[in-house]
């Protein structure tokens, strides 16, 4: 018995919503969830006319989705923008160069300017040399860390005003639980902020219009408009901390399909008592780039990594920011903490 | 417990802990932000240093029978409440089981604080003792050992239409410790008690905290975790067991022969995909194996966490006891209670069953 559209009534419904349940059609779907999006952005005002916009593309997904969704409502509702594509080309072979083909692609067919940048050229480390340094393990952190920085450095060379990055429901909830599990308080605070703020010469402010949206939802999206993407996942990624909490927020999600935004929604009313010592924001002494401690994490990273001591930066090494700063050498029992594992 | 201790060390720290807990408990009043840590230990025969009178550890057991839930005969719960009222009686401390057919909840759900400037807790308060003025009350005045009070099978077969007309079982499990909340403050209030003693450990609260983050109650969970509760008023909920681990517990039960009774509640051999609840008890058990520090990091969150500030004009939730987020000033229940309602059947028998509990 086929099922008829409960938006329009008129179409046949082709898929059921993640979100709400409702069974909708072509048409009505990706009206639905275009409008989602602009009231969004309406709602929070991520944008001012005439904002020179970077979209973090990567060629995944959620980057296509935002990018299209984004060109069709700066064309629908005059939002002024101008629109570019910034992408961060990590080095991973068999991964990162595929997708780069993909976001190529999604240039000539947005017609945006693209801009990529690489860990080559800023850092003199790909990730694939990275993993062989440091193992399997906590190489997440590394590129998560050098692509924060990556992005930042890219859209100071385009000259954007802002970067847009395709963050969806899912990764928000990820964020509030992985945040909890681990006990950063800090992050957690910050974490569900749709905009981030804009103090620093170095830092470009960047929002979150997919912050919303689910995961699903995008797939569903980007299938029915046959859009262009690249889907496989990383390669370097299957031992992460974040797949735990991925698992359990699925699991979550199959009992209760709105349990992805009641997470959202539990993690934007939370606040930490008043006496928790909270970091605050100052500059690296090294690069300039914005920093809690006396160098920031990708300065300590790459140290570590130059060094031949990976794990140098990951765990509590505020210690030695010092000796580091004053090129001072290490001690011996120092060195041994911090270099790879041996087998 | 990574250390290996002697039975008598083990004992010597695990009763250090509660007896700073109880000490800190008889001075919790509405500031609880004292560092406990540096709390002198008291020794248990001094009297309470705030009203200099009784002894410090009052002790009421008051436990809910809620065997109608899981289909008991009330044979098995008798066997059951006999159990638990020998394991009482020989505790010397005054004792009550009630069973959750009692539970009742004031005429309002939402409430307005008074302009005169008593805080939203008390009005609470006036709203129950309305309620129960209005309604006849089966439980008699306090005596040292009760008899459990019989319950009609009307009450019964009420509580089990409001139960069994929520479809979920995370909706059921929420509805569930919500009455018995109300059944304990209720219990407390009656026999004139000034605190109540929760047996929250750290592993419970762990997985409480990470449950009510994925059920939408992340505004109150700093009050659902933390070491003392003072929304009620005049009742303050106390967790004096928060930093015992369930293994510690466990531990200690087995190494001095520590009596207990277990009781089947809703939850029991659920499957792990049945509620939010259980899975997130699951999750964490199963994390705690890779990683070692998992609960006792989310409990340290937990500590870090408090009640979003209280506006003065907000409202108070009273299904569920919490400050209503300004958003939700629409709607008369919260965000989380919401989710809850919304998975009841609509169904003349289960809103029959939800009038009768909330006095409409």
């Amino acid at each position: 018995m086929p099922v008829q559209c409960s938006s329009c009534a008129k179409n046949r419904a082709v898929l059921k919503r993640p979100k709400t349940g409702h069974s909708l059609c072509k048409e009505c779907f990706f009206c639905a969830f275009e409008e989602e999006v602009h009231r969004t952005i309406v709602a929070a005002e991520l944008f001012k006319p005439g904002e020179r916009v970077g979209i973090a593309a990567s060629g995944g997904k959620d980057s296509t989705v935002l990018a299209h969704v984004m060109k069709v409502l700066n064309e629908r509702y005059s939002y002024g923008l101008e629109l570019m594509l910034l992408s961060v080309d990590e080095g991973i072979t068999g991964y990162r160069d595929d997708s780069l083909e993909t976001v190529k692609r999604n240039q000539e067919q947005y017609e945006l300017p693209l801009k990529i940048v690489s860990y080559e050229e800023l850092y003199g480390w790909t990730m694939d040399a990275i993993v062989k340094q440091v193992g399997l393990k906590n190489n997440c952190t590394f590129c998560g860390v050098f692509r924060r920085q990556a992005l930042d450095r890219g859209a100071i060379m385009l000259k954007v005003d802002k970067i847009c990055t395709g963050h969806n429901a899912d990764d928000v909830a990820e964020t509030v639980l992985m945040n909890i599990l681990r006990g950063d308080i800090a992050r957690l605070r910050r974490c569900t902020a749709i905009s981030t703020s804009s103090e620093g010469d170095e830092v470009v402010p960047r929002c979150k219009p997919l912050k919303y949206a689910y995961e699903k939802e995008i797939v569903l999206y980007a299938y029915f408009k046959k859009l262009d993407y690249f889907s496989t996942e990383c390669i370097y990624s299957p031992n992460a901390y974040r797949g735990y909490a991925r698992t359990f927020l699925k699991d979550l999600e199959s009992i209760r399909p709105s349990a992805i935004m009641d997470v959202i929604h539990s993690g934007e009313n939370l606040s930490v008592r008043d006496g928790v010592k909270m970091p605050v924001q100052g500059t690296c002494s090294r690069c300039g780039y914005i920093s809690s401690q006396a160098l920031c994490k990708a300065c300590v990273l790459l140290e570590g990594l130059n060094r031949g001591l990976p794990k140098l930066g990951i765990g509590k090494h505020h210690r030695l920011h010092g000796k580091l700063l004053s090129q001072e050498p290490l001690t011996e029992k120092e060195e041994k903490k911090l270099k790879p594992p041996e087998f | 417990m990574i250390d290996v201790l002697l039975n008598l060390c083990f004992r010597v720290i695990f009763c250090r802990f509660l007896k700073r807990n109880l000490f800190v408990m008889c001075q919790v009043d509405e500031d609880y932000g004292r560092d406990i840590r540096s709390a002198d230990f008291l020794s248990i025969s001094k009297q309470c240093v705030k009203c200099k009178v009784h002894t410090p550890a009052v002790l009421l057991r008051i436990v809910c029978s809620e065997g109608a839930l899981i289909g008991r005969s009330l044979e098995d719960r008798h066997k059951t409440n006999t159990n638990i009222r020998v394991l009482f009686e020989s505790t010397g401390f005054p004792f009550h089981i009630v069973p959750l057919e009692q539970v009742s909840l004031p005429t309002l759900v939402l409430t307005r604080p008074h302009m005169s400037g008593s805080n939203c807790a008390s009005s609470y308060k006036v709203a129950v003792g309305k309620f129960d003025q209005n309604k006849s009350c089966a439980i008699q005045p306090s005596c040292q050992q009760k008899e459990p009070v019989d319950v009609s099978k009307v009450h019964t077969v009420q509580l089990q239409q409001l139960v069994t007309s929520v479809k979920t079982h995370t909706a059921r499990e929420e509805l569930l410790n919500m009455l018995r909340q109300h059944l304990l403050l209720h219990m407390a209030r009656i026999e004139g008690y000034s605190k109540l003693m929760l047996g929250d450990n750290c592993t419970r609260l762990a997985v409480k905290l990470l449950s009510n983050i994925s059920l939408g109650r992340g505004s109150q969970t700093a009050l659902d975790t933390g070491f003392s509760d003072s929304r009620y008023g005049d009742v303050i909920a106390v967790r004096p067991m928060r930093d015992y681990s369930a293994k510690e517990i466990a531990y200690y039960n087995h190494l001095f022969n520590v009596p207990y009774v277990f009781i089947s509640g809703l939850d029991s051999k659920a499957s792990d995909k049945d509620s939010i609840q259980r899975l997130t008890e699951s999750f964490v058990t199963k994390l705690q194996t890779a990683f070692p520090s998992t609960v006792r990091t989310i409990y340290r969150s937990a500590y870090i966490l408090h009640l979003l500030l209280c506006m003065p004009q907000s409202l108070m939730m009273l299904l569920c006891l919490c400050k209503l987020e300004a958003v939700e000033l629409k709607t008369l229940l919260c965000y989380s209670c919401q989710l809850t309602i919304k998975d009841m059947v609509s169904g003349k028998g289960a809103v029959a069953g939800l009038v009768f509990f909330i006095g409409l």
